[in-house]
């Protein structure tokens, strides 16, 4: 259909008059914007209207005019008229947020239990971490002891050994009366194996620099059979270098990590084999 | 006589005024058309007091939703009387109206606001009621009920008994005497 069959359909006629659907309205308008000639038709049918309504006009009555722009200056007041246009666009678009906004809302009790418990099930790893350390620490101390108790044991029962072997020999070290009468201790001496052991029934504990040395007396002469601690780390025999023979024994009170000779002034103890 | 003062004034300043909510550019809105807009909505409701009323909510209308007026799609009296037209036929169509009125037929209505209209006509065009009367009886009633009664065309198609492509052909005819009359007026 060309310009000319579409102006003589009289859509534009009927589009003027109002007798249109509002879909056909919005085609007569799509159609009179595509082409200038309908425009142009369309705009002279609009004048043509515009006269024809003219001469039927009724001027209202003078007061209606006040009372009308009354209304209208009371509406642009009120809203201020581009903020209303601002507010119904809010308001429009809160429907749509409001939607959200209960999303929002419904979520809010969720994060809170969520982070009720999450605090809590914080507070609860903190709390189990705590005691995890503390049994990890507990655990260790009595890993500790364990292994004290088991050394001891250990060296206890192997102190029990010596003593029910009866390839050990006991010689029992007296007191130098002129040193500490009341000092005491024993050697358990096994002559195949060479082992010696030392065992501290009554010594003075010495100074820091100072420690105990033991030796061996072969023939007059003395023979080093090693330092040994005294006090109260000391627990049970302590182990000594080997000796091949021996008549008797002595400790004497050295310097720290003991001496070539041993320093006769300071014995201590002696014993015969 | 009622007689308005007309501003001279281009319908596209006009607008863009009206488009900035200029609320002295709206008087010079309401001197200009609301004589004209007036007497359609009297044709329509045929009762003063019913056709303030349908002023009043026409112009405010207008005013509130002017945004929505676009001047590429059409003449702003065309968008005003459209607006104003539906809002005077929802009346008419309303209970209340029937209820008040007694629905009388769309020619006692015309004829009466023919009456009505003829004594305040307005004296600047007084060649229109020889143009009335020299158009076509049939065609003047045809434009009367499309453009004052706010009937569709089919509706207007059943009422006279005519072939809905006649209507359209009669409409198209009627306003092309009319303009030819006022073409010629002008000249």
């Amino acid at each position: 259909m060309n310009a000319q069959e579409y102006i003589e359909t009289g859509l534009l006629e009927l589009y003027v008059m109002g007798s249109l659907s509002k879909e056909e309205m919005l085609e007569v308008e799509r159609i009179a914007q595509s082409s200038p000639e309908i425009m142009q038709e369309f705009i002279r049918v609009q004048n043509t209207l515009l006269n024809y309504a003219a001469g039927y006009e009724v001027a209202p009555r003078p007061e209606l005019r006040s009372i009308i722009l009354d209304l209208v200056e009371k509406d642009a007041r009120n809203s201020t008229s581009s903020n209303k246009e601002n507010l119904v666009h809010l308001n429009s678009q809160k429907s749509t947020s409001n939607y959200y906004k209960y999303i929002a809302a419904a979520c809010i009790p969720v994060i809170l239990i969520s982070g009720i418990g999450n605090y809590t099930f914080w507070n609860k790893l903190k709390r189990a971490e705590g005691e995890i350390s503390v049994l990890n620490s507990n655990k260790e101390e009595l890993a500790q002891q364990f292994n004290t108790v088991k050394n001891s044991y250990e060296h206890t029962l192997g102190d029990v050994a010596i003593f029910r072997n009866t390839a050990f020999n006991t010689i029992v070290m007296k007191g130098i009366p002129a040193m500490d009468s009341t000092a005491l201790a024993k050697v358990y001496w096994n002559k195949n194996s060479q082992e010696v052991f030392v065992d501290v029934s009554n010594l003075p504990v010495p100074s820091g620099d100072k420690q105990y040395q033991l030796w061996a007396l072969l023939d007059g002469k003395p023979i080093d059979a090693g330092v040994f601690e005294v006090g109260s780390s000391v627990n049970g025999l302590q182990k000594m270098k080997l000796v091949a023979g021996a008549q008797a024994f002595a400790v004497t009170l050295e310097p720290r990590g003991g001496s070539a000779a041993p320093t006769l002034t300071a014995m201590y103890v002696i014993g015969n084999v | 006589m009622t007689y308005t003062k007309r501003h001279i004034i281009s319908e596209e300043t006009l607008i863009e005024l009206l488009k900035q909510q200029n609320t002295k550019a709206f008087g010079i809105l309401y001197d200009n058309y609301s004589a004209a807009l007036y007497g359609i909505i009297l044709r329509i409701v045929s009762s003063e007091a019913i056709a303030e009323d349908v002023l009043q909510e026409a112009f405010l209308k207008i005013w509130k939703n002017f945004s929505q007026y676009d001047s590429g799609k059409g003449k702003l009296f065309t968008w005003m009387v459209n607006l104003t037209r539906n809002l005077a036929i929802d009346k008419v169509r309303s209970k209340d109206f029937s209820n008040s009125t007694k629905n009388q037929a769309i020619d006692p209505i015309v004829s009466f606001v023919d009456f009505k209209s003829n004594t305040s006509q307005n004296p600047d065009l007084i060649g229109l009621k020889t143009l009335v009367e020299a158009l076509d009886p049939e065609q003047k009633k045809l434009i009367d009920l499309l453009y004052f009664g706010g009937f569709t065309q089919v509706e207007v198609s059943e009422k006279l008994g005519i072939p809905l492509g006649t209507v359209k052909t009669r409409a198209r005819m009627a306003l092309l005497n009319l303009r030819k009359h006022f073409e010629y007026n002008t000249k």
